[in-house]
């Protein structure tokens, strides 16, 4: 038995959420083909489910995606929300480096200064010609998204803007912020060690 | 801190004076947001404090008993 899934004319997440629906809806035997139309959204859910360790095959026709899942159908649980994996939805809006922020200031020296800065650069990367794929922030810079702060605004805005926010789940930990935060995803050191060094460009202000 | 749709921008001299603004801000817990200044306006500082225009009369107040001098441009978003 199988099911189609349809994501024909969808942009990201909607097919990553219609993704996610299925799977958690699938029988034991039942397979699943995922249908897009768009190379992004293709990439997207295949992260997606790569990530959640959920074996599956790719074919392309014509500019046409079909992937192809056989569910344990056991229940399933994403280990992130499907909505995080949409990433470079407009290509054309988004430049090809990240932001990461290592510290809650900006700069060296003054650290009220330092701080003003931050606010600053956070509350420009809106009006950039290219938005940063992502931010990433270990240290003293995840205190940014805390919520209540006028930091967290900024990078909620980006974050609507499509600019993935990214928090060291060790550094949340120890500003004791876990249950505190506005907005971000919080990743480990072997996803920030992957990002640092695959060759993007990094900007680091 | 709430957003509204009609915006001051509070221009000043030096980010010392800025940053003196933002203390006095955060101490009246009304939403502001340091900004670059925007390119059609001249200000011998590089960052200027974007708040809702119905903040300023409360400010203005705070400012002036500081000594703090500044000038004011309202913008819709």
């Amino acid at each position: 038995m199988s099911k189609i899934v349809d994501c024909r004319g969808l942009l990201c997440p909607q097919p990553l959420i219609n993704t996610k629906k299925a799977l958690k809806e699938a029988t034991k035997d039942e397979i699943i083909e995922i249908i897009i139309d768009n190379a992004t959204s293709c990439q997207n859910v295949s992260h997606f489910l790569s990530d959640n360790s959920i074996p599956f095959s790719l074919k392309e026709e014509n500019g046409i995606y079909t992937l192809t899942i056989s569910p344990t159908g056991e229940g399933f649980t994403p280990k992130r929300e499907a909505e995080e994996y949409c990433e470079v939805s407009f290509p054309n809006k988004f430049g090809s480096y990240i932001v990461v922020l290592t510290a809650n200031m900006m700069g060296c020296g003054n650290e009220d200064l330092g701080k003003i800065l931050m606010k600053g650069f956070l509350n420009t990367l809106p009006s950039l010609d290219k938005l940063p794929q992502e931010i990433l922030c270990y240290n003293s810079a995840v205190t940014l998204a805390a919520k209540g702060t006028d930091t967290a605004l900024s990078l909620a805005k980006l974050h609507t803007m499509g600019v993935k926010i990214t928090l060291c789940g060790t550094c949340v930990d120890f500003y004791n912020l876990k249950d505190n935060l506005e907005v971000g995803t919080i990743s480990n050191m072997l996803y920030i060690a992957e990002r640092l060094s695959s060759g993007i460009l990094i900007v680091k202000p | 801190m709430t957003q509204s749709k009609d915006k001051c921008l509070l221009l000043f001299q030096s980010i010392h004076r800025v940053m003196q603004t933002e203390r006095l801000i955060v101490s009246r817990g009304v939403y502001y947001q340091i900004i670059p200044v925007p390119k059609d306006y001249s200000s011998e500082c590089g960052m200027c404090i974007e708040i809702n225009c119905s903040d300023l009369a409360l400010l203005e107040h705070d400012l002036q008993l500081n000594e703090i001098y500044f000038n004011i441009v309202k913008v819709k978003s």
